[in-house]
This record gives structure tokens, C-alpha cells and sequence, in this order.
């Protein structure tokens, strides 16, 4: 017997949205030295419908190609977009408390320099963005705190009004003062961008009186963003850019109350160790001043978090639930994760991540008759093999091309993600369609000839990089999700192929980030070798994959490994309107990276990720990443 | 006996610096500097000026000695310091809200297991090598041999597959609503206590045992008196010493028993909260908790010792 | 110190009872074969127990002989059941539960007698040392036991885990910081009464020197609590390490050890393969069940009091 093992072939199946998610988002995510670029200005065109709900059989290389086609974002034009009220869902329901798991604390309740995915989840129900995603065509995006826009017609002016009616939960107003105080922090070079103030790269530069001196205070602090009056802002533009109001539409980019950012000394710069107090949840609670669907109620660090319905939220009929109950449940909790759906004591994960393994989703939907569904996130994971390059072992690209060989792709996918991974290229199917990339040496099947061919190579690449009988090496993996059974496998299969041994040395997430990070001091090799890693998606994006990955200071590219031909495949593709050429470009780059002639990260596939709900919640739609969405205001309970 | 309990009270100072000693040395072993996994988090780059900037904020630059004595100072004072991953949250809100969960869940532990324990210990002793003897010892030795998070999954397992029902989620206060606080610590505590209902079942075998072939049991017997009352008022009374020291020990293991159960059920005590703060390498946090646990449990100790001195004259205080 | 065998124990503490080492050799000794047959006649369940603590040693000694694959391998599909292909089934990637259960025997025996043996010898060697000379080296020996007896042995395991690093003599290491002070506490209040007894007053009365009284007189009689200590401390040892894996500072994922195996398969898969549970589960159990009942068996036997009735 084998649960579930071969028995999902649909899941295999990219829904459409992946690609037409974020198309020419121009921007490397995450990383804060990654420069700013400029991406299509892409025509106003029909949103793909969101397959989630109706699996089609397209294979992936077709999903993937629909990153080709135009997106939603809207266009640079003169038009004002009037964003209307929503409406209540019909026949929906008000009433009763959700009941959510939380796969980690949450490390931070201020949005500022945040990239944390645990906490976005829980600060996202208190505050609202100025727009947003929409929650049923989870690629469009709508007004929020502004009732509309217009754009200017060079593209270069975004003039956001907002709604009337809208109040903190204090009393007092929300305007345009409290936009220009928390998104000027966001922009301030002072703070890291974290992914609160990725809109930062697409506006003019915000300049400060002395960085290096520890003064702050910027100088041009107009030219970025400015009240015109008390309900309408304007953000101005480096260049014509769709990307720029889908990174303020993601739910890091929240507003935070501005009469309380201004009287803390501590707000307007982060500083660790004397942190805003709007930081901390208990402070939020005894404040009492947010703006979103709910109000936090009560939390107990590392346990939970409880919020309450908002009753006086500006969006009429919104929230439809009186509360939620949002319960941590780590690594070490797997089982009592599982048990408590079956036993029906949650109605939902309050993201598309838990530390859940693809295999266990599929077997909590068939334990419970189909009562909680696992919605694919197609645009998931970029999971990869980080071989510290600083290292003597790696110094060798021969080594690292026998590596790349080595590797069984198809095996982990079958071993560890139950075969639910998306392509295996490098460029994640943003270039090559994953059918070529899987005739290339290294990813084709072990099992054919050419496979054996690859390893063969491989073992002749080592004997000439002077290491035939293979070396020791120390992986070193975090504790999250299945991250640990990917490095047994990939393990077990360097020491078969190529006589790589070593232990496996595991890590909890913060610990283990903390040990990759010694790598990036100038100087050091770091304390770490070889890792299995995942870079999370921000948006499904070229420019996220290098930035994330081969650009230096890359979220995942902690030896900081840089090479100038990525970099001018990464700005030419960057700049490139046309999509074709885009691709063509990316595919250049793509092949190159394969060869490893030079490279650090070993693709292994690209990996979906899954949201587990529960069927009486409606007013659900998956996302498309696994980043935004946690405002939860239109799910309702069918009970 | 006044001199005695003196004599031990006084001797608590001493260990309670070595506690405190251990702890901070230990702590200090730990890889992982908090200053690199405060910044490290959100995968922005840093410089390592901004590192050494944090390190001097958050103290952690300073000779570990001169660490140690603010540490002790403020302890002394009654300041358990600030959190440094919670923020400047001071930890002894932190701990002050959990620790009663944690007291909660392990004296319902020891009561269930002290519950059970007995008679099967005591039934045990009287009929030796007999069925039931073994039956009861066999169960003491299942307790003994399943470790307390095993324990503890099966529970759930049991509950959730077998009944489709487990103890609702979140804490609700024993004062608030009682009857859903049962609901919610009542299987913990069982599979926490389990582990120590078996040791109790078998100290109390063992000391019955002894206690059995007393010369003054014989006496007893032989003066007609019915087993049940010889059994209940010489031999049980005699073998009430052991099981109190032992069940007094066994509440340090209890208190370490926690970490596991609550993580297992979703008990927000400081077991949890040690977990947690252990992998974020908040060390103020995990000082605190430890030193929490550790004197309490010296004071527990000390509190079976003078019990034990009390209720045993043949005890010589030396 | 050299190993003894029970019945040496058991000769040196008649022996010693009567104080004359003369004396000693010139009394008919127990044959061994006797003793054990003795044992196993009064202690059925003992012997039962010691024969399958024998066996599961020589199981973890001749692990790679005996396993049908390489317990890293991948070598079946994922979760395959117990079948004549795979006689306990396979794990969540796919590698023989059979080969991994016999291979956890000889991790996980490593670390329980490693730690046993070393923690109780050392506690008992403190112990004795603390007792018998006394004064300040006790009070503060007796000082630092307290605090160490202070932190619950998850805990300290925990806390030391952390900062040594997961590898199994780390493991080894956390235990015996975890078992010396108990194994001193119980060592020592026995040669404090021992020390008071006639003839080790008599020894020192004719001038014996204290290293000798230590190791001929003293240490003999410690023996039976060593032997009853080591294999009580030796089933702790083995939940131990089965906790530290469950609370993710024990061995690396893919080094087999019965506490590592029975985390997994009871936190992650005990709904739809629950034979990845249960087979470390129940070797675990058996084995601690085993070497409990032993020393109960041992500490009957060995105990005078308890002796003969």
C-alpha cells in the first residue's frame, strides 16, 4: 500500500493563474540591494479566471506559458478607476468564530521591514493597505483604504483618494496623514526594504540627511509621496511602471495609525533592540487603534492569537465572522495539527503554508471525505540545493557541475512531494517549458540511458576536479516543513552517486537562517557547507527568481556568489517590453545556468504549496503565491 | 529539627548561586548569537557595524562575567529582565502568565497518578509474584517504558480517531470557566502523570514490601489485629514517607514532563514558551524560565525534606 | 575500577560482611553457572528479561550482518506496508524499516550503556569519594548535586542539546551530566551508613589505608546499587534520547535510532503508517520493560533483606 502516493496525477497540473499572476513584476523580491526595474507597462486585459477550484488537465509547460500572456495590472492611464463597495456575498451568513492554525509565531505586529510570512498572517486582519488584491479574482487588484486611483498619463503619477467614512478604532479619522507617515517609512533608506516597501524600488528615491551618520530625516520626502489634501495622496514614479501598485497591494504594505507612528520616537527607524512600540501585540491591544476587519483580542506568544470582529469597519457588511481563533502549531506538532482537523476543532490554516508535507494534506482530504481541501498554490517554492561556494569542497565548478548531475529530481519529487512539484528548470518555466528542461543532462530520468550517462559524468567530472572517491560535507537544514526529507534524499543520492557522505545537521527556522548568514561577512566562508533550501515566491516572476537566488544579496544566495553575465542577462530581460524576446533572453540565461559553468544554487523543482480549508468556509479563492490574502473579511461560515 | 531545618534552608543559598551559574554558562554555550538571528530574520543584508551596534544595545559585547553580575543584580531585585525577541517585553510578564498553566497541569498529574498509584503499589506488596501482582506491575512498567510524549500522542490518536473529539483549543482559566478548564487539562495531565503513576506504583511496592517484613508488623499481626487495619495503619502509614519524597521528586520531572505534554496538547505554559524561546535563542527568556522551574523545584525539595523530618522522628538530624 | 559480575558482588559482600579478607577464601565460592541457574529458577521473568537484553546487544553488534538493506537506502517506495517485500514495511522516503530498527538497536544500545556506564561509574566514584572523606570536598560536592538535581533531565537535556550540537555522543554526553548526580546522591548515603559499620571501623582501626578501604571494603558493598542504578538509569536513558528526538535536538533525520523513528512515525504518520510507530515503539518498550523487570529481578536477589524468603 502506498496512500496517496501516485494517486493525485491532477495536482501535477499548474492551475492558469500561475503565470498570469505576475507577469512583468518588475523586481528582484526581497533582496534590499537588489536595484529597481522597470517592467512592462502591460495593457488592461482579461484576467485569468482562477482554476484553482476546476483542476484542468493542461500540463505544466501550457501553465507556465500563460506567464507570456498579458496580466490585470492596470495600465498607466488617465482614466480614474472607481473601485465600488463590495457586496455582500449572496446568501452569505454572519456569525459564529473561525478557528485557524498558524504554523509559527509571529516575529513582529509592525509591518516595517517585515518579510516574515508568519507575521504578515497575523498583522494583516488589523490594519488595511491603501489597495489590495482582490479576494475573488485573486489577481486584480481593488481599492482598500482608496475608494480609486488615477494614473497619470506618462504613467509617472499615482493619485490615490480615499473613502469618506473611515475611522480608527479609536476614534479617530483615517487620511492621508497617516499614508504619508507610515509609507515614508517604508521608503526611507534607513529601513531595509523587507517586502512592506518593495514599492520602493519602482518611485523616486527617497533621499535622508546623513545615512551614515545616523540622521534619518529625509530631504525629498515630497517628491516621493504627498498629501494633496486630507483624502487624497500621490506617489510619484521613477518610471512607467504596472509592478509598482502590485507591491502596494500586497498585504506587508499596510498603514499603520499616524498620530500614534509620530508621538514614538522609535517608529520612524527600525532599531532592534528599541523597537516601535505598535510592535508588539500586547501594546497593540492596550492601544486599541487599528483599522481592519478585526481587532486583536488576546496573545500568547508562542501559542495563539485571538481577534474580534471590528464593528465599526468602514467596509459595509465586513467582516461576516465575530471572531478568530488563530492557534500555533510547529514542527513538533504535526500530529496534534492533523488530529485536531480530524476531529473537527479547526476550520481552516490561515495561510497557504503549515509544516504539512504534501503527502499529509492529501491524506487529512481523504480521512475527512473531502470535508477540508488542500487548494494548491501553484507559484510556490523555487527548492533548491545551496552549496556554499566559499567552501574548499565547492571551490571546484567541476565538482558542482557533477552535483547538478547527480542529482534525481524525479525522486524527490516521487519521495518527498508526493509528485505535486511544478518544472524543474532553473528559471522555474519562466524561460525553457519544463518538457525541455526534463530532456537536459542532470534532470532527465535516472532510469533512462542518458541518465546514466549523466551519472557517469559525473563521476568523471569529480575524478577530475581530483575527487573521485567523493568528500565529507555537513548539511545543514532547517526545521520547517519538509525541508529535513529533502536533504536525506539528496544525501542519500550524492553518497550513491558520487561517494559525498556527511551528516545532516537540522536547525529551527530563526537558528538556521542566523548559521546561513555567517556566510555573507566579507572574509568568512561561514559555518555552514551544503543546504536544502527554498526560496518562498513573492510574485511568479523572472526578476524574483534572480533576485532571490543569483543576484548578490539574493534572499538565498547567502555567499553572496555573483557573476557579470547573470547580471546582464537579469538587467537586459529586466528592461525588455516585449515578452517573446523576454523569454528568449531568460532562456539564454537559463541554459547557461544549467551548464554550471559557474553556479551555486542546484535546482530541484519548483514546488507547490497548499491551503487547507475547510468546506463550510466560502468567500474563499486561492491566491496565487502564498504572500498575500490574510485579511480573511469576506469568509463567512455555511453552518 | 530547628536547627536541622535551618541548617537546610540555609544551604539553599548556595545552590541556588550554582543554579544560577549553570544556567548562564550553559546559555552562553549556545550557538547562535541573538544579535544575528534578530537581524538575519528578515533575509535583509546587514553590515557589520549594524551587528556590533545591536550586540552593544543588547548587551551581549560585554565580558560574560560582568554579564552575569547585572544578570544576578537585577534577579536579586526581582527583575527577571527584558525579552530580546520579544522586544522589550519584560519576561516576567512573559513567565508570570504561564506558570500557573504549568503548576496546574503538573499537580492534576501528580494527583491522577498518585491516585492510582497507590493501591496498585500496595496491592502489589501484599500478594507478591501473584496475578494481579504482576498485572500491576506489568501496567507500572508500561508507564515506565513508553516515553511521555509517545504517551501523550496516543491519546490523541485514541481520542481524535476513536471518538472524533479532542479538548477544544485555546486556555480558558480554572477560575473563569472550571469545567472547561478540566476538559481542556485533564488528558494532559493523565498522560503526564502516567510516566509517574508507574514510578509511584513501584516505590510504593517496594517500600510496602519492606514494611511488611517489619519485626512491627509481625507484632501487630500476632496481636490479633484484622490485615486490613495492620496493613492501613502500620504498614501504609510507615510507607506514606517514600511515596512523599518520591512524588516530591518526581515533580522536578513533571515540570520537564510539561515541555513535552503542552507542546503536544496546546497548553499555553511555559514549556511552550521554553521551546520557543530555546530555538530563538532569547536567552534572558530561557534564564528566567529555567531558574523559574529550578527553584521551585529546590524549594519543593526542601519543603518534602522538612515534611519528611516532621512526620519521621527516627530521622537523625546531624 | 574492573567490572564485576553479580556473583562476584555477591561473594565480596559476604565476604566483607564477616571483614576478614582470609576468611573470604577459604569459603566454598558460588559457581557462576549456578548463580544464573539460581536466578533464572527464582526470577523466571528476570531471565526472560535478560535474554532478550542479551539478544538485542548481540542484534546491535552484528546489525550490518544481520540487515537486509542498507538502512539509508531508499530502496522500497514510500510507505509500504509490513510484507514479505518489506517484512516491517518501509518509512516516509522509502528506506526498510527492518534494516533501520535492528540499525536504531545499535545506535540506540550506544547511547543508553555508553551513558549508563559512564554516568553511574563516574557518580559512583564521586560518590564514594564525597562520602568517605567528607568535610568541605562533600558539602560541595553535595552542593553542586543539589543543583544539578534542580533542572528536570528534559530540560538539562534540552538546554545541552542545544549548545553541544545534535550527534550521538552529544547525546551520550547530556546523559551522563543528567545521571551523575543521582547515581552520587544514592552512592554516597549508602557509604555514609556503610562507613559506619564495624568492619570498616575495624580496617581503619588496623591502619588500612583510606584507597584501600574505598576499593576493598567499601566498594563491594556499593556493587549491588551500582548494578540495580545502571539498569534503572539505563531504560531512562533510552526515553531520554526518544524525547530529545521528539523535541528536535536529538540524533540527524537520517541516522537511525529507535527514539528518532518512533518521533517520526508517531508525530508525522501514526494515522495512515502506523507501523512506522510502532515497530520502534515496541522495540523501545520491550527493551526498557526488559531491563526493568532485570533490575527489579537483580535488586531482589541481591538485596539481603529481600534475599531468601
Amino acid at each position: 500500500m502506498k496512500p496517496s502516493i501516485l494517486g493525485r496525477p491532477f495536482l501535477r497540473t499548474l492551475p492558469l493563474i500561475a503565470g498570469a499572476a505576475a507577469l512583468m513584476v518588475g523586481i528582484a523580491c526581497g533582496g534590499a540591494e537588489t536595484p529597481a526595474a522597470p517592467a512592462a507597462p502591460a495593457q488592461p486585459a482579461a484576467t485569468q479566471a482562477p482554476a484553482v477550484a476546476q483542476p484542468t488537465n493542461t500540463p505544466i509547460p501550457e501553465a507556465m506559458a500563460a506567464t507570456a500572456r498579458p496580466t490585470n495590472t492596470p495600465a498607466p492611464t488617465a482614466t480614474p478607476r472607481v473601485v465600488a463597495t463590495p457586496t455582500p456575498s449572496a446568501g452569505a451568513t454572519y456569525g459564529g468564530t473561525l478557528r485557524m492554525s498558524a504554523y509559527a509565531d509571529t516575529k513582529d505586529w509592525d509591518p516595517l521591514g517585515s518579510s516574515s510570512l508568519s507575521s504578515v498572517i497575523s498583522y494583516s486582519q488589523l490594519y488595511n493597505q491603501i489597495v489590495q488584491y482582490d479576494t475573488v479574482d485573486t489577481n486584480a487588484i481593488t481599492g482598500d483604504l482608496a475608494a480609486s486611483w488615477d494614473v497619470s498619463p506618462d504613467g509617472l503619477t499615482y493619485t490615490f483618494h480615499l473613502r469618506d467614512d473611515m475611522q480608527w478604532t479609536d476614534g479617530t479619522e483615517i487620511t492621508s496623514a497617516d499614508i504619508i507617515s507610515t509609507h515614508s517609512r517604508y521608503a526611507n533608506p534607513c529601513n531595509s526594504t523587507g517586502r512592506s516597501g518593495l514599492w520602493r524600488n519602482y518611485t523616486v528615491k527617497m533621499e535622508v540627511a546623513d545615512k551614515d551618520g545616523g540622521n534619518c530625516a529625509p530631504t525629498n520626502q515630497d517628491a516621493v509621496l504627498r498629501a494633496i489634501d486630507d483624502k487624497t495622496v500621490e506617489f510619484n514614479l521613477q518610471f512607467a511602471s504596472g509592478a509598482f501598485i502590485k507591491f502596494l497591494a500586497i498585504d506587508y504594505a499596510k498603514v499603520l495609525p499616524g498620530h500614534l507612528l509620530d508621538a514614538d520616537p522609535n517608529c520612524a527607524v527600525r532599531d532592534a533592540a528599541n523597537p516601535c512600540a505598535l510592535n508588539l501585540g500586547e501594546n497593540i491591544i492596550e492601544m486599541g487603534t487599528t483599522s481592519g476587519p478585526y481587532v486583536l483580542e488576546e496573545y500568547q506568544v508562542g501559542d495563539f492569537y485571538y481577534v474580534n470582529k471590528n464593528p465599526d469597519y468602514f467596509k459595509d457588511g465586513r467582516p461576516y465572522v465575530d471572531r478568530i481563533e488563530h492557534t500555533i502549531f510547529t514542527g513538533q506538532a504535526k500530529d496534534t495539527l492533523i488530529a485536531n482537523f480530524e476531529a473537527g476543532r479547526l476550520d481552516m490554516a490561515n495561510g497557504g503554508f503549515t509544516n504539512l508535507s504534501p503527502t499529509q494534506y492529501f491524506d487529512l482530504e481523504k480521512s475527512t471525505n473531502g470535508e477540508y481541501v488542500a487548494h494548491p498554490i501553484a507559484a510556490g517554492t523555487n527548492w533548491g540545493l545551496m552549496l556554499n561556494v566559499k567552501k574548499p569542497q565547492f571551490e571546484s565548478h567541476l565538482v558542482r557541475q557533477a552535483i547538478n548531475l547527480a542529482v534525481d529530481r524525479q525522486e524527490i519529487d516521487e519521495r518527498v512531494f508526493d509528485n505535486s512539484g511544478g518544472s524543474y528548470c532553473p528559471l522555474m518555466g519562466l524561460a525553457h517549458a519544463n518538457e525541455v528542461c526534463t530532456e537536459w543532462p542532470g534532470i532527465r530520468s535516472k532510469d533512462s540511458a542518458g541518465g546514466q550517462e549523466d551519472l557517469a559524468e559525473a563521476k568523471r567530472l569529480m575524478a577530475e576536479a581530483g575527487v573521485a572517491d567523493g568528500f565529507e560535507v555537513q548539511y545543514t537544514v532547517r526545521q520547517v516543513g519538509n525541508y529535513p526529507d529533502q536533504c536525506q534524499v539528496v544525501k542519500q543520492q550524492l553518497q550513491d552517486a558520487l561517494g559525498i557522505s556527511g551528516d545532516i545537521e537540522t536547525l529551527p527556522s530563526a537558528a538556521g537562517y542566523a548559521k546561513y548568514g555567517t556566510a555573507r561577512a566579507e572574509g568568512s566562508s561561514g559555518d555552514w557547507e551544503i543546504s536544502c533550501q527554498g526560496e518562498g515566491m513573492v510574485v511568479f516572476d523572472a526578476d524574483a527568481v534572480y533576485g532571490g537566488v543569483y543576484l548578490k544579496g539574493g534572499t538565498r544566495n547567502y555567499t553572496d556568489w555573483s557573476n557579470d553575465s547573470v547580471v546582464d542577462w537579469f538587467e537586459r530581460q529586466k528592461v525588455e517590453l516585449d515578452a517573446d524576446a523576454r523569454r528568449e533572453i531568460n532562456k539564454e540565461a537559463e541554459l547557461w545556468l544549467h551548464s554550471f559553468e559557474d553556479n551555486h544554487w542546484v535546482t530541484l523543482q519548483l514546488g507547490q504549496l497548499f491551503w487547507l480549508v475547510h468546506q463550510d468556509v466560502k468567500g474563499f479563492t486561492a491566491p496565487s503565491t502564498v504572500q498575500y490574502q490574510f485579511k480573511h473579511e469576506d469568509l463567512w461560515l455555511d453552518r | 529539627m530547628r536547627q536541622y531545618a535551618l541548617k537546610r534552608i540555609a544551604l539553599i543559598i548556595p545552590t541556588v548561586l550554582l543554579v544560577t551559574i549553570i544556567v548562564f554558562t550553559v546559555m552562553r554555550l549556545l550557538p547562535g548569537d541573538p544579535a544575528l538571528v534578530i537581524l538575519s530574520e528578515g533575509d535583509a543584508s546587514f553590515t557589520q557595524e549594524e551587528l556590533e551596534d545591536l550586540r552593544r544595545q543588547l548587551g551581549t559585547d560585554r565580558p560574560i562575567v560582568v554579564q552575569y553580575v547585572d544578570w544576578i543584580g537585577g534577579l536579586v531585585q526581582g527583575d527577571l529582565g527584558t525579552s530580546i525577541w520579544r522586544s522589550g517585553q519584560p519576561v516576567s510578564k512573559l513567565v508570570g502568565d504561564r506558570i500557573f498553566r504549568t503548576l496546574e497541569l503538573a499537580v492534576l498529574a501528580i494527583l491522577i497518578a498518585v491516585l492510582f498509584a497507590v493501591p496498585l503499589g500496595v496491592i502489589s506488596a501484599i500478594k507478591p509474584d501473584s496475578v494481579i501482582d504482576y498485572f500491576s506491575r506489568v501496567i507500572a512498567l508500561v508507564g515506565i517504558s513508553i516515553p511521555t510524549f509517545f504517551a501523550g500522542l496516543l491519546v490523541v490518536l485514541v481520542l481524535s480517531r476513536g471518538f472524533g473529539w479532542l479538548p477544544p483549543l485555546g486556555y480558558e482559566d480554572l477560575w473563569d470557566n472550571p469545567w472547561k478548564n478540566l476538559q481542556q487539562m485533564f488528558l494532559p495531565a493523565l498522560a503526564l502523570g502516567f510516566y509517574d503513576m508507574a514510578f509511584i506504583a513501584r516505590v510504593t511496592r517496594s517500600s510496602m514490601m519492606e514494611i511488611i517484613r517489619e519485626d512491627y508488623m509481625r507484632t501487630a499481626r500476632a496481636k490479633g489485629l484484622g490485615e486490613r487495619i495492620v496493613l492501613v495503619r502500620h504498614g501504609l502509614k510507615n510507607a506514606v514517607l517514600p511515596i512523599l519524597t518520591i512524588s516530591g521528586w518526581q515533580f522536578g520531572r513533571l515540570f520537564g514532563g510539561t515541555v513535552i505534554i503542552e507542546s503536544i496538547f496546546k497548553v499555553p505554559g511555559i514549556g511552550t514558551l521554553l521551546i520557543e524561546t530555546v530555538f530563538q535563542r532569547d536567552f534572558p527568556t530561557i534564564q528566567a524560565i529555567i531558574i523559574v522551574i529550578a527553584v521551585s523545584i529546590v524549594i519543593i525539595n526542601l519543603l518534602v525534606d522538612l515534611l519528611y523530618g516532621l512526620l519521621d522522628p527516627r530521622i537523625r538530624y546531624a | 575500577m574492573t567490572t564485576q559480575t553479580p556473583n562476584d558482588a555477591l561473594s565480596a559482600r559476604n565476604a566483607a560482611a564477616v571483614d576478614d579478607a582470609v576468611l573470604s577464601d577459604m569459603r566454598p565460592r558460588p559457581t557462576l553457572v549456578g548463580n544464573i541457574l539460581r536466578f533464572c529458577r527464582t526470577k523466571p521473568l528476570g531471565g526472560i528479561s535478560a535474554a532478550i537484553i542479551i539478544l538485542t546487544v548481540l542484534a546491535a553488534i552484528f546489525a550490518p550482518v544481520i540487515v537486509p538493506h542498507d538502512p539509508l537506502d531508499l530502496v522500497h517506495a514510500p510507505f509500504v506496508a509490513p510484507s514479505a517485500v518489506a517484512w516491517l514495511g518501509s518509512d516516509d522516503l522509502g528506506r526498510d524499516v527492518f534494516s533501520r530498527v535492528i540499525a536504531g538497536a545499535r545506535i540506540s544500545m550506544y547511547v543508553g550503556i555508553m551513558s549508563v556506564l559512564i554516568g553511574i561509574t563516574l557518580g559512583t566514584a564521586i560518590g564514594i569519594l564525597s562520602a568517605y572523606v567528607g568535610g568541605v570536598l562533600d558539602l560541595t560536592i553535595q552542593r553542586i548535586v543539589d543543583a544539578l538535581m534542580a533542572f528536570p533531565a528534559i530540560i538539562m537535556a534540552l538546554g545541552l542539546m542545544a549548545a553541544l550540537g545534535a550527534s550521538v555522543n552529544n547525546i551520550v554526553a547530556a546523559l551522563v551530566v543528567i545521571l551523575v548526580p543521582g547515581a552520587i546522591r544514592v552512592i554516597r548515603s549508602q557509604v555514609l551508613s556503610i562507613k559506619e559499620l564495624d568492619y570498616t571501623l575495624a580496617a581503619q582501626a588496623i591502619g588500612a589505608r583510606p584507597w584501600r578501604i574505598m576499593l576493598r571494603h567499601i566498594l563491594p558493598n556499593v556493587t549491588a546499587s551500582y548494578i540495580v542504578l545502571s539498569t534503572i538509569t539505563l531504560g531512562l536513558a533510552i526515553v531520554i534520547e526518544a524525547s530529545l528526538s521528539f523535541l528536535g535536538v536529538g540524533v540527524p533525520p537520517d541516522v537511525p535510532t529507535w527514539g528518532g523513528m518512533l518521533t517520526e512515525g508517531a508525530s508525522q504518520y501514526i494515522r495512515n503508517a502506523p507501523w512506522l510507530a510502532v515497530f520502534p515503539g515496541l522495540a523501545i518498550s520491550v527493551i526498557v520493560f526488559s531491563i526493568n523487570f532485570l533490575g527489579d529481578a537483580l535488586r531482589d536477589s541481591l538485596d539481603p533483606r529481600l534475599r531468601g524468603r
